[in-house]
């Protein structure tokens, strides 16, 4: 009688296996505040028929990029064409941009986004309007 | 007796054990990648050309001016051109470290860059005697 009693007591006190319950996942959800821009630079320039041309910077922080065309001109250039103007980021020998919008020149950033810290080019581009080389004007701000 | 061993036996062989065995960590360490650039154009007198790349991890670039002639003409310049790595910066390359060198077969410049974007940059010190077309080769991580 008392093995059966030893036998039950082997099975009471055999290990088990040790539970770990998984735990959910902590959410550590931040949310990045995008910083104004700080410096301001100006894009002078002419752009040729078919042509295009492009400015890089380097922001310092995560924040706001403003791109805005301030102004076309030339021989035979109304002011009022459209161009595409873009932002994106220097490869090989060109900038390949992200965001793009045709527009007339204005006084309201055209592009504009919050964006990481890192270099990136803003682009002023033809896109079949003009019939001669086109003088503009663009502002660029960024933190 | 036996039945006593039996039933000890039996509860031995139905405990449950522990499964889940540790296993060993993944080797999962990458090694890192070179990538080769040919970067060629023309260049002109007291100008500079430039191309833009990205270093995905910090490392070493590694440029070789291969080769430097004048337009139409197939023989080598003799003459020392400016060639270096920086970060791209208004309308060129914002150029940190360079040397005037003329072309050869081995690389002639070297330097350490963090990750992120940077450029490699060709540009004419003034004695060029006209446009000429350029054959640059370089290495980065």
């Amino acid at each position: 009688m008392n093995w059966r009693y030893l036998a039950c007591l082997c099975v009471l006190f055999a290990p088990g296996c040790s539970d770990d319950t998984p735990t959910s996942p902590t959410e550590t959800t931040t949310t990045q505040t995008a910083s104004s821009p700080t410096i301001t630079e100006q894009f002078d320039g002419v752009v040729p028929v078919g042509g295009s041309k492009f400015y890089s910077f380097t922001t310092s922080t995560y924040g706001t990029i403003n791109v805005t065309l301030t102004s076309v001109g030339g021989s035979f250039v109304p002011s009022t064409v459209m161009l595409a103007i873009g932002l994106g980021q220097p490869s090989g020998t060109d900038c390949v941009t992200s965001t793009s919008v045709n527009t007339a020149a204005g006084s309201t950033a055209q592009v504009t986004g919050n964006f990481d810290p890192a270099v990136y080019c803003a682009k002023v581009s033809d896109i079949g309007n003009l019939f001669a080389p086109a003088s503009f004007s663009v502002s660029i701000a960024y933190p | 007796m036996t039945w006593r061993y039996t039933l000890l036996l039996l509860g031995a062989l139905f405990t449950p054990s522990c499964e889940d065995a540790p296993t060993s960590p993944d080797e999962t360490a990458t090694t890192p990648t070179t990538s080769n650039v040919v970067f060629e154009g023309t260049l002109e007198q007291d100008q500079s050309r430039f191309y833009a790349f990205t270093a995905s991890q910090a490392g070493s670039v590694t440029v070789n001016l291969a080769s430097l002639n004048l337009v139409g003409h197939r023989e080598a310049l003799t003459v020392p051109v400016r060639v270096g790595v920086g970060i791209p910066k208004g309308e060129g390359c914002g150029v940190t470290e360079s040397i005037e060198t003329l072309p050869a077969l081995v690389s002639q410049f070297s330097a350490t860059l963090e990750s992120g974007i940077h450029c490699v940059n060709i540009a004419d010190p003034g004695q060029l005697p006209g446009a000429a077309i350029f054959l640059i080769r370089f290495s980065h991580y």
